[in-house]
């Protein structure tokens, strides 16, 4: 995809590090220091997403939003670094379309990008995931080996679309289930196991699978061509 | 400066008070004196004007005006020294009769109705106008035939007499009324010495503790002695800096804990990537993967700690919604997961009736979770772990059983507290960072509820409730 993401974010090092990440994913990124720049560039170029930090100088992210708000409905995902000031980001006042709190992982955020774009676009964009004759559906939660649908649950959805989405990638356990379920539930890295267990059972029930997850021991799982 | 001004308000005070009091004794005092000397006179003189008018009355009307002076001469000439007492009483018992005398020094005169003296004991105002002040004498008219003809006069020795004895009393009465304001001023003066220094000295140790409190001498403890309420202040005071002192530990603690959560995996970090710089470690995706997860566990931690500061400070913000039991059960399907995998009882009983909840599903997900793991944790062999939601009149409550070996009751008390452990060399990966119970009871008192524990040496329950 081609998309514009306006990527507003006053510390260098993390403003270089996540523009070039996305720009690695295919997006065109234009970088804003401060509040003030974002508003003009956004003006000027009109960004299909924009992600805004918080903590600006000049003008913060919040009246930034605010006075996008005003305007249109550009979708705007929040890097902050306090959790508490979420209810007020996301509700009817400021609009947010999601948020990060920092410290973010920027593979998640491009992540999340793509989410809002779907979401913005649903009906423009080509979302399936394909690795091999695995092909994975977001929106519909579906996923293919060849033209055979496998059933599967949420959760094993989620993490056979995190592996797709990076074949080849090692996950460690709790990478997974960070992504998967959420921060907090540390502690329960075993359980992957489970979930990848039952995931490798239904695709290798359909007999046709061109791929496998592969354990790689002592750290976790990945993607890969042929069987597990 | 604040000392000499409240002892000096004191002294000043009781002096003040102790004058007044004198004042306002001795002023009725004189008054009353006064009042019942000249009441006494009054009513001496009126029982002569009794005793002598019908006398007189006879004696004008029979013999005119010589006889009364004659009268009156005769009786005062005759036995002026005699018994008072005895003739009068004697005049008493018998009626208007001759032979009465007049009292030493006592004086009778009588006018006509011009004011002419006609009669005068002593004789010296005979023929002249009459002209007494009332208040030196008792005077009655005197009557012939229903008519007035004249006034008699009686002039009392003891108004002048009285009057000096009077004086005298009262200068007598005043004096010692000074001498005795004076001496209850010198008391005052001492009592309120004593009194200024008994009040002004303990607030002097008071403010002197503060002082130091101020300058971060927080062991600074009070025994005032003396009233009842310096000593509640003293233990007030106290009381404040005790809980300064623990809130200052407690942050330095605080502090030293959490650098201590971030030594070692910083540690781990900077030695794995110095040594895939020196080439030892290979940089491959697998080695990565495992920096990877201690970063995860640190921004974690980061967020843990953001968290607490939202519970000790009150600053939760609940996303109360309401959501079907099972949501919630089947997001905590990874510890059914983890009971299974480590051959774990695990056992959820929810009352029947319990279709809805209403909470902030993430945040009650966390409390569970933290409860949920802390069981499992420590849960013993033929490990045994149950769950259980029964409603109450307003509330839900949850319970989380274990059958591990129990928490010392010694440590009952703390285990709310962040970073403890009661078992401090646990595995630091199994056992989380010490902040789960602490964020859980926080979490459980945004949602209007309370969390305790019970503990016997083999089965240890976790209790909280949530308004509904």
């Amino acid at each position: 995809m081609e998309a514009v993401v306006l990527l507003v974010e006053d510390e260098k090092k993390l403003r270089d590090m996540v523009s070039a990440h996305l720009q690695q994913e295919g997006f065109i990124v234009a970088p804003a220091a401060d509040g003030l720049e974002a508003l003009r560039i956004w003006q000027e170029i009109k960004p299909d997403l924009m992600v805004l930090d918080l903590m600006l100088p000049k003008l913060s992210g919040w009246e930034v939003l605010k006075k996008i708000r005003q305007k249109d409905n550009t979708p705007v995902i929040v890097l902050t670094a306090r959790a508490e000031e979420v209810d007020k980001l996301l509700g009817l006042e400021l609009g947010a379309d999601d948020y990060m709190t920092k410290p973010f992982s920027p593979r998640e955020l491009s992540a999340r990008i793509k989410a809002v774009l779907r979401r913005s676009h649903p009906v423009v964009q080509n979302t399936t995931t394909n690795f091999y004759n695995l092909s994975l559906n977001p929106e519909r939660m579906e996923a293919f080996v060849g033209d055979v649908m496998l059933q599967l649950t949420g959760t094993e959805f989620k993490i056979l679309l995190l592996l797709a989405e990076n074949p080849g990638q090692v996950f460690s356990r709790l990478h997974i289930l960070e992504r998967v379920f959420g921060d907090m539930y540390e502690g329960y890295e075993r359980t992957i196991d489970t979930h990848i267990s039952n995931l490798r059972h239904k695709i290798e029930a359909t007999g046709l699978s061109e791929v496998g997850i592969k354990t790689v021991y002592g750290v976790g799982y990945k993607l890969v061509m042929g069987e597990s | 400066m604040a000392k000499a001004g409240l002892a000096k308000k004191i002294i000043t005070t009781l002096i003040v008070v102790s004058l007044v009091s004198v004042l306002i004794t001795a002023i009725p005092m004189l008054l009353m004196t006064r009042q019942q000397f000249s009441n006494y006179i009054d009513k001496y003189d009126q029982a002569m004007l009794e005793q002598w008018l019908p006398v007189v009355s006879e004696t004008y009307a029979q013999n005119g005006a010589s006889g009364l002076q004659d009268l009156l001469e005769s009786n005062t000439m005759g036995g002026g020294m005699g018994n008072g007492m005895g003739n009068g009483m004697g005049m008493r018992r018998g009626g208007v009769a001759a032979g009465m005398r007049m009292k030493q020094g006592q004086r009778l005169v009588v006018t006509d109705m011009k004011g002419t003296v006609l009669a005068d004991s002593r004789g010296l105002l005979l023929g002249h106008q009459a002209n007494f002040d009332p208040a030196d004498v008792s005077s009655a008219p005197l009557m012939n035939d229903q008519q007035k003809i004249g006034t008699l006069y009686v002039i009392s020795p003891l108004g002048s007499g009285l009057a000096s004895l009077e004086n005298d009393f009262i200068n007598r009465l005043t004096g010692s009324t000074v001498i005795l304001a004076l001496i209850m001023a010198i008391i005052a003066l001492i009592v309120g010495l004593l009194l200024g220094k008994r009040i002004s000295a303990p607030l002097g140790d008071l403010s002197t503790a503060i002082h130091n409190v101020a300058r971060g001498k927080l062991d600074q403890r009070l025994d005032l002695q003396g009233d009842e309420e310096f000593e509640q202040l003293g233990r007030d005071f106290n009381l404040m800096a005790q809980n300064l002192e623990n809130a200052d530990q407690n942050r330095r603690r605080m502090t030293a804990d959490v650098s201590h959560e971030l030594r070692t995996p910083l540690t781990f970090l900077r030695g794995q990537l110095e040594e895939m710089q020196n080439g030892n470690v290979p940089a491959n995706a697998e080695n990565i993967s495992l920096l990877l997860d201690e970063v995860i566990r640190l921004s974690r931690l980061v967020k843990e700690l953001d968290n607490l500061a939202l519970v000790e400070n009150h600053a939760i913000k609940l996303n109360l919604n309401i959501f079907p039991v099972n949501e919630l059960l089947e997001r905590l399907t990874p510890v059914n997961i983890a009971m299974q995998d480590k051959g774990i009882n695990y056992s959820i009983e929810v009352e029947q009736d319990i279709q809805h909840i209403t909470a902030d599903l993430d945040r009650l997900l966390q409390i569970l979770l933290n409860l949920l793991s802390n069981a499992m944790q420590h849960t013993g062999d033929n490990g045994m772990v149950k769950l259980s939601v029964r409603r109450q009149k307003e509330s839900l409550q949850f319970s989380v059983t274990n059958n591990g070996p129990g928490i010392p009751a010694e440590n009952l008390p703390y285990i709310f507290e962040r970073f403890y452990r009661v078992d401090d060399n646990r595995n630091r990966r199994a056992g989380g960072m010490g902040l789960g119970l602490a964020i859980a009871k926080g979490y459980t008192e945004a949602h209007q509820g309370e969390m305790w524990a019970e503990s016997s040496p083999n089965e240890t329950t976790f209790f909280f409730t949530i308004a509904q």
